[in-house]
């Protein structure tokens, strides 16, 4: 359950989100059903046409890991490979990003968690943070969509 | 003043303004900076600046890379000048690089 501070300073991240140079690249809704979820519309650098929707869910802490997936845009569905981008540590076919920032990637290494190399980075910027590194691994490691 | 101290201090306007955003947090290292300075050097300055420690941590390896116009510049013998080309300004980012499972 998100506290009233993490909903305050979540309503300021997605102010600041707006004034990022990157701004005009995404379309990011809020989640109707989660708190703390949004849904992010982008697209690798190298392939403006193939645009991926994120979905972004801090479902324990705003300053930890947060719930990484890619769903269909027209059905909503989350268990869709071709859904997925190939990119660096994701696994399409079983719906994971396995990299150290995700509630996924900590899931399946919880010993991440106790090791200052492999832990969630100190933020205080939480939700600029999460899009941004989507972004940049969307741009840096895309190797196409999912068939 | 003499030419020797004036070739070590390059005047004001050649300097290169500089901005580097670490994605996590949310005030970006910003200086001016002579256009011979190697990404190598600006990397030691922009990691200290964000309190950040790359190599070995805790027994494992933490790297940062630079990301320029999204992509990751990994020779760090470039200098400013040879990514601003004929820009006085350069922004780039500072990225972790991912533990991948």
């Amino acid at each position: 359950m998100a506290t009233s501070l993490e909903l305050d300073l979540f309503e300021v991240q997605l102010g600041e989100v707006a004034k990022l140079p990157n701004a005009s690249r995404w379309k990011i809704q809020r989640e109707k059903v989660v708190p703390l979820g949004l849904l992010v519309t982008m697209h690798p650098a190298s392939n403006p046409a193939d645009l991926y929707q994120a979905r972004l869910r801090w479902n324990g802490d705003l300053f930890g890991p947060f719930s990484l997936q890619f769903i269909n845009p027209e059905t909503g569905a989350d268990r869709e490979a071709s859904a997925w981008p190939n990119c660096a540590g994701f696994s399409p076919t079983a719906f994971v990003a396995c990299i150290h920032i995700t509630e996924e990637g900590h899931r399946l290494h919880p010993e991440w968690r106790a090791n200052p190399a492999t832990r969630f980075p100190e933020t205080d910027t939480p939700v600029t943070f999460a899009i941004e590194a989507v972004q940049t691994i969307l741009d840096t490691s895309y190797q196409g969509r999912h068939p | 003043m003499n030419t020797e101290t004036m070739a070590a201090k390059p005047p004001h306007a050649q300097l290169l303004q500089v901005q580097v955003r670490y994605v996590a947090k949310a005030k970006p290292f910003e200086d001016r900076m002579a256009p011979e300075t190697t990404l190598s050097s600006l990397k030691s300055k922009v990691l200290e600046f964000f309190g950040l420690t790359e190599g070995n941590v805790g027994g494992g390896t933490k790297n940062y890379n630079f990301v320029y116009n999204e992509t990751t510049v990994t020779d760090l013998s470039l200098t400013l000048a040879s990514l601003a080309g004929s820009e006085r300004e350069i922004k780039l980012k500072l990225v972790e690089q991912l533990t991948q499972g």
